[in-house]
């Protein structure tokens, strides 16, 4: 069939839509809203998440995962027994001493099952009833663009989808409005700048694109030209769009590509943020109180706080995935001196977080997790005591916690051994975390796959992956 | 012979009464050579035509043709001299080979010869290997190390693997060197971490000394003594040697077609038929010049068309390569896959000012042909071919600037392995496609790159520095000339001065402070009271000399106080680089007194006639739009703070020989101002420094064990790629240049399988959306593999016989009838090959950021078409370390060709950022292609569309005539290259009537087709 023949029939058809009327929203194909029909799998427990990845490595052993023999440990050789044969970057392998330093800060006993929380996050001490820590989380990965790209997309190599879109592509849209997967970047001030992060963290691998997550912009104008021109109303728009559509479709059948789809999508999602993104991000009905829990921070576009709530305030506009990378916890030197300072940046609000989701009554129906690619080092980078020192990367363990969305209360998953080095019980692969994701968003990981190159691909990846079923509620 | 020697035998005589017993060779003598001569004076290496292994060479001597040794004659010795002398750049062993000589061992030398100097042949060798040593090996050894099991590839039954040594690069043994080696140092360290047998206990004491024995007597091993190691071969296969494959005998008459053919009847697959007229020129246009055709000239062809195809499509491609645009289109390909940039990335972030030469030369290369080997060679070896610009290769990547590293040493040698990485990682993807960062910590996982090859690869571009340099232009060019002329009134003008004069001349970025020729090994630099700062001193022997002699070794800096230098050392002050700048602040301390004073003592004695003293060289020579946080823009400047300048004469005193505030006549401020108006003019009109790199001395490259700079293991030589026969027979003296363009020989000699296999796939990826390797910048085992390999060899030997023209390679590409079939789907192929990387169709795809933008500015008739020159700028002046915000991305100063759109690293231009426009952080062979609601928005609502829609609308009123139907068609032609359908015509005809002209303008901006290539 040829253009001509099919534009015949189409042109007929923009007559009618020209004269002005909206298309039926039931007719617009949204960012995924339709998802894949048959997911969920069962019920889910949540209807979104929100993820605050932490982009660098926070230290498990100065936050988390702390035990009180390890004071009677500082400056004590880690034990070859306990290393052994340990692959570690570049940066530390040439050390011919190991020492054990222990967590630089207090921690305090929280929360009715009195787990330990270091006291650089006092805030996040105040919900530990409400959360539940993994301290058995363990990659292979050593160095963060593998991690980092492992953990969100289930391989260390480039070119699969993440997590995100797997979910958007799955579950599609609760929101006609806005895209189903949001992504808030922020920089942190232990070290700056942190990692690179690029765009594949977020993006659709082998889905189609137009399930990637939309990054919006961390300045005072998150997304740009949501106005339209000078002399166009909204109606105006909207005939235009429809006229573009149309036109736009027969080309589609042109070229028999499903990327042209995608892009007459994007079009009609542009459409719609034009009037949502504005109301998401006006904070103008955002009570005194909410900044209070928040903190002042959060008036600050493009900080980690404001980016909690613009998460939260996505959240009860049905995004369904919404992520947040904070740069920064890198702290291979001067841990001393950064790592505060990274702390300061997300407690607060990670803490407020919570708590606003379930004052809102949204908890129970959002999963929040609270965590990066990988832990650091129980040993010194560096001289032991030197304040240039820090720690490097560690895989074999690290902390994350993780809140509502079908997830216990106060609960603590996973043991390390007394250095805080490697798992004794309750390990928690990333691949297993994200099937313990996938479940709680009512999805069976390995029923959730995607023909690429010949292969079911899927989150989880070919290896065995495991529904952590001891941290649900 | 010299005074000292005289003064040492005087002071010997009663020395040598005192000890009677004789010196014996392979005691006292022997182990002296090992140590400190033979590695450049032995069997290895014979320096300066000299061996210290053999007798006769030393009483013969070496190139200087006097006898190194003349038994009972130390004083005539030459040896004796040289270890004796001076000078450091004679003295022997010189610094950095060997330690130097002892006293003690000066002393045996002088009395070996003096009592004859006997020689002794190597004695018998006491240890045995068989039964004494291989034992130990055999049950301590093996398991780890040996023939079942080879950990860090290092095997204890081979000696040739010893010698080799493991994965670091350090060998095992050094034989006759007891002090060298990891093996003796491993087997006597009591660390359980270092110490080797890692299993079971230590070895014992016997066993030691056996081993060290063993060693200390060469090592000898009956029947490995001349065991070579295997060479290194791999199955990887774009290692293989390329071979020109026959071209099937299909019929086909393009030889491309001829290789496709085949595998899409192997498939069963049926090819589409041409496309028409109006989609080739389109495609052709974009893909060989990034511009659409203008509706003239498509008219004309399909006008051709209907003749003859052949007849027409030949003449469009002549046009379309001959187009000056085609070196822009190809130079944006190139840019991005060495991620040039104009800004240096990490937190600072600065403009690199004059770094766009480089991307003129790009394109320019492009433009005329010039060969792909010779391309290659003048980026990596420009300076030597008078292509100074070239070199801006090596320095596409970003770098952190010296200035913001700190001065803690071990960050500084971070830094410079950092910028080093970025320079491998430049060469390693894009010409070989190789991924080279991973051999920084250690051996390849996938492919045959070793960690030596890196750091081999390291020593050949460690003259390179991220800096900028005075590129040598053609004597006939402008600049040159200007330089002649001013420098020659200058000369005229500093002839008028009297005699003994002083004087100081403002250079924009220093002053040039020039007094009597003096004599000197000390100057003081006296300075006003108060807070100031100083870059750098520079000093010279006349008023325009170009040799700093304040570089030469052995030159100490001192300050008038400790406590005033701020962050950095004083030696700084004469580093010689842009990027430490505001080296040593002097600050007014608490008492409120303040003398400040610099002093430079010089090894030597020299002859002094001008210093040049900097505050901030960088601000005038490397920074564009920075800003101080007053608002001013940073400017060069000049120090103001320089009272006198004093020398050390010959009886210690100090004289003063420049004082800047005697009384002057009036001729001669007028004279210094003149002075300093040539001076403004030559900084404006003479030659300019360029970011393209700065030659620097080499210093000796190591293995770097597991990638840390302060952890050297063995020396390497510059080398390329062992694997593929990258020995060049360098080492670690050969001079910069020279390694440079021994790498740029190998990897365009046409026996090196990669560099042309790699370019071939590059540019088919460029003309048809998927290379026949899907990863162009890795063509490892992590890579993918060709879907066509016999044609990939077939371009790339193809390529090399046509002497490496890109333009007869991409002409033999878009002459194909693959190249040509229509985009049309077909649900039966689709299902069978749904990417069409068999090229049954053409593949359609989206544009690139450059194109759809110039194809916006083209339509609406305000695209300026000047080729080269620096480009728009689009963002706000900034703090050093703020970010770069834009400030308008839309307005006529930026109506020319994206290409020149000022490339920063890491930013947000606001409009295209979200069209995939590379953030060149990292080496990119190939662009994603995102599709999101941000484009969209851009595109309906960005002040560039909406600005350009409105051009584009009062340019068809302009140009059709009053008829809305005839406008409409022209804008269509304008836009999408055709004329309307009738009912489009009847659609956009309403928009036009509610809406006005430029919505439809908007509308056929946002349409998909206006955005596709197919």
């Amino acid at each position: 069939m040829t253009r001509r023949t099919l534009f015949g029939n189409l042109a007929r058809g923009l007559g009618g839509l020209a004269l002005g009327s909206l298309l039926p929203s039931s007719l617009l194909r949204g960012n995924g809203d339709a998802g894949l029909g048959r997911l969920p799998h069962f019920a889910p427990k949540a209807k979104r998440i929100i993820y605050l990845f932490q982009s660098g490595g926070p230290s498990h052993i100065d936050l988390f995962d702390f035990k009180p023999e390890m004071r009677a440990l500082h400056g004590v050789e880690l034990p070859d027994s306990v290393r052994g044969g340990q692959r570690v970057t570049g940066m530390t392998a040439r050390q011919d001493s190991y020492p054990f330093v222990a967590p630089f800060w207090e921690f305090k006993r929280c929360g009715q099952q009195g787990t330990w929380i270091s006291d650089l996050l006092p805030y996040t001490q105040k919900v530990a009833d409400e959360i539940t820590i993994l301290r058995g989380m363990n990659t292979e990965a050593i160095n963060h663009d593998p991690a980092v790209t492992y953990i969100n997309t289930g391989s260390q190599q480039m070119g699969h989808a993440s997590l995100g879109s797997w979910l958007s592509y799955g579950l599609g849209s609760a929101n006609q409005d806005l895209p189903a997967y949001m992504v808030l970047l922020s920089q942190g001030s232990g070290k700056n700048p942190g990692q690179p992060l690029f765009s594949r963290l977020w993006g659709n691998g082998y889905l189609p694109s137009n399930y990637q997550g939309v990054k919006l912009g961390s300045g005072a104008d998150p997304v740009y030209f949501l106005q339209n021109p000078p002399g166009l109303d909204r109606a105006q728009r909207r005939q235009a769009l429809d006229r573009l559509e149309a036109l736009n479709r027969v080309h589609a059948d042109e070229v028999g590509d499903p990327e042209i789809h995608a892009r007459i999508d994007a079009y009609e999602m542009a459409y719609r943020m034009q009037t949502s993104v504005p109301e998401l991000m006006d904070l103008k009905d955002e009570p005194a109180s909410t900044f209070e829990l928040y903190g002042e921070e959060s008036r600050r576009p493009g900080s980690f706080a404001a980016n909690c709530l613009l998460a939260r305030r996505m959240a009860e506009k049905g995004v369904r995935f919404v992520q947040l990378f904070h740069r920064g916890w890198d702290q291979h030197k001067k841990l001393s001196a950064q790592l505060p300072k990274q702390c300061k940046d997300i407690d607060q609000a990670s803490a407020a977080l919570v708590m606003d989701l379930k004052r809102r009554g949204l908890l129970d129906e959002t999963l929040v997790i609270w965590g990066g690619e990988f832990g650091r080092t129980a040993y010194s980078q560096g001289k032991l005591g030197d304040p240039v020192a820090g720690r490097d990367h560690h895989g074999r363990c690290f902390s994350i916690w993780m809140a509502g969305g079908g997830i216990k209360r106060g609960f603590d998953w996973g043991r390390t051994d007394e250095w805080g080095y490697n798992i004794l019980e309750g390990g928690v692969h990333i691949r297993d975390l994200n099937a313990t994701l996938l479940h709680c968003m009512g999805i069976d990981h390995e029923r959730f796959t995607f023909k690429f190159r010949g292969l079911n691909q899927r989150l989880t990846g070919v290896e065995e992956a495991r529904v952590v079923k001891e941290i649900l509620a | 012979m010299n005074r000292f020697l005289f003064a040492f035998f005087a002071s010997l005589a009663p020395f040598a009464v005192a000890q009677p017993e004789p010196v014996q060779f392979n005691r006292d003598i022997r182990p002296i050579f090992e140590q400190s001569c033979v590695e450049c004076h032995g069997p290895e290496k014979q320096k300066s035509d000299f061996r210290v292994d053999d007798y006769q060479a030393l009483l013969k001597g070496g190139e200087s043709e006097f006898p190194a040794v003349i038994p009972g004659n130390p004083v005539e010795s030459l040896m004796i001299e040289l270890i004796h002398s001076e000078y450091e750049d004679e003295r022997m062993p010189p610094e950095g080979k060997a330690e130097p000589l002892t006293e003690d061992q000066m002393n045996l030398l002088v009395r070996w010869i003096g009592e004859g100097a006997v020689w002794e042949d190597p004695p018998e060798p006491t240890v045995d290997f068989f039964t004494q040593v291989q034992p130990i090996f055999e049950s301590r050894c093996y398991p780890c190390h040996g023939p079942e099991k080879q950990e860090v590839n290092l095997r204890t039954d081979m000696r040739v693997s010893l010698l080799r040594g493991g994965d670091t690069g350090s060998p095992a043994i050094v034989p006759g060197k007891v002090g060298d080696g990891e093996l003796l140092k491993r087997i006597h360290s009591d660390d359980p971490e270092f110490r080797m047998p890692r299993e079971g206990p230590p070895l014992s004491e016997e066993e030691r000394v056996l081993i060290q024995t063993w060693v200390a007597e060469g090592a000898i091993w009956p029947g490995q003594m001349d065991a070579v190691e295997e060479e290194v071969t791999t199955d990887l296969w774009s290692m293989q040697p390329i071979v020109k494959p026959e071209v099937p005998d299909n019929g086909a008459e393009n030889p491309i077609d001829a290789f496709l053919n085949v595998a899409l009847g192997e498939h069963g697959l049926e090819a589409n038929a041409a496309a028409d007229p109006e989609t080739l020129i389109r495609r052709a246009s974009i893909v060989l010049t990034g511009l659409p055709a203008t509706p003239e000239r498509i008219e004309a062809f399909v006008a051709d068309w209907d003749r003859s195809p052949e007849t027409a499509y030949d003449a469009l491609l002549d046009d379309l390569f001959q187009s000056p645009h085609f070196g822009e289109r190809w130079a944006q390909h190139w840019l991005d896959v060495i991620r040039w940039a104009e800004t240096t990335g990490y937190e600072s972030n600065e403009f690199r000012k004059n770094a766009w030469p480089y991307r003129d030369y790009v394109v320019e290369a492009f433009n005329a042909d010039k060969p792909y080997d010779q391309f290659i060679r003048e980026q990596l070896a420009g300076d030597q071919f008078g292509q100074d610009v070239a070199t801006g290769f090596l320095v596409a990547g970003p770098h952190a600037p010296g200035s913001t590293v700190g001065q803690n040493p071990d960050d500084q040698a971070q830094a410079r392995f950092d910028r080093l990485d970025e320079t491998i990682q430049t060469v390693g993807s894009p010409l070989m496609g190789m991924t080279m960062g991973c051999a920084r910590c250690h051996n390849h996982k996938f492919d045959p790159v070793s960690i030596k090859d890196y750091y081999s690869m390291a020593a050949v571009f460690n003259d390179i520095e991220y800096d900028h340099r005075v590129p040598k232009w053609d004597d006939d060019d402008p600049r040159m000339v200007a330089d002649r002329e001013i420098k020659q009134a200058l000369e005229t003008e500093r002839a008028g001065f009297e005699a003994n004069e002083d004087w100081t001349e403002n250079w924009t970025d220093h002053i040039k402070v020039q007094f009597p020729r003096s004599t000197t090994r000390s100057m003081r630099f006296h300075f006003k009271p108060g807070n100031f700062t100083l870059d750098e001193i520079q000093l010279y022997d006349t008023a325009d000399s170009e040799e700093n002699l304040a570089l030469s070794k052995g030159v100490v800096v001192t300050t008038s106080k400790i406590e005033e230098t701020v962050s950095r050392p004083p030696e700084f002050l004469v580093d010689n680089r842009l990027d430490n700048f505001f080296v040593w602040k002097h600050q007014t301390g608490d008492s409120g007194e303040s003398t400040p004073w610099v002093q430079i003592d010089l090894p030597k004695d020299f002859t002094l006639a001008r210093a040049d003293l900097s505050v901030n060289r960088l601000a005038h020579y490397g920074w564009q739009y920075m800003i101080l946080k007053s608002g001013a823009e940073v400017k060069g400047a000049v120090p103001k703070s320089l009272l006198r300048i004093e020398v050390l004469d010959e009886d210690g005193n100090w004289q003063t020989v420049s004082n800047v505030e005697r009384e002057r006549t009036q001729d001669y401020s007028e004279r210094v101002k003149r002075i300093n108006a040539l001076a403004d003019r030559h900084v404006e009109e003479g030659p300019a420094p360029i970011f393209a790199g700065k030659l620097i001395e080499p210093t000796t490259m190591h293995v770097m064990h597991r990638g840390s700079p302060i952890s050297p293991r063995a020396e390497v030589a510059p080398m390329g790629l062992e694997v593929l026969e990258g020995d060049f027979g360098m080492d670690s003296d050969t001079p910069g240049p020279e390694r440079r363009i021994a790498f740029a020989d190998w990897l365009t000699r046409p026996e090196n399988p990669l560099t042309a296999r790699v370019m071939a796939n590059r540019l088919w990826y460029h003309v048809f959306g998927t290379g026949i390797v899907t990863t162009p910048g890795d063509f490892g085992f992590a890579g993918g593999t060709p879907s066509h390999p016999e044609l990939l060899d077939w371009l790339a030997a193809d390529f090399v016989d046509g002497d490496w023209s890109v333009k007869a390679l991409l002409r033999a590409m878009v002459s194909s009838d693959a190249f040509k079939r229509s985009s049309a789907p077909s649900d039966e192929w689709l299902a069978i090959d749904a990417d069409a990387k068999l090229l049954w169709r053409f593949p359609p795809r989206w544009l690139e950021a450059e194109v759809l933008r110039d194809s916006i500015l083209m339509a609406s008739g305000s695209l300026d078409l000047r080729l080269g020159g620096l480009g728009y700028h689009i963002y706000t002046p900034k703090l050093r370390y703020d970010q770069w915000r834009v400030t308008n991305n839309y307005g006529p100063h930026t109506w020319r060709r994206m290409l020149y759109q000022q490339r920063m690293r890491r930013v947000d231009d606001q409009m295209f950022t979200a069209f995939d426009f590379p953030s060149c952080a990292q080496v990119q062979s190939k662009r994603p292609r995102s599709t999101t609601p941000l484009q969209a928005l851009n595109l309906m609502n960005g002040n560039l569309v909406v600005e350009q829609a409105q051009i584009l609308a009062q340019r068809v009123e302009r140009e059709a005539g009053s008829g809305l139907d005839d406008q409409l068609r022209l804008m269509f032609a304008l836009t999408l290259g055709r004329a309307p359908e009738t009912d489009e015509l009847d659609v956009t005809r309403g928009l036009a009537q509610s809406n006005g002209l430029s919505s439809v303008a908007r509308a056929l901006y946002n349409l998909n087709e206006f955005f596709y290539l197919n």
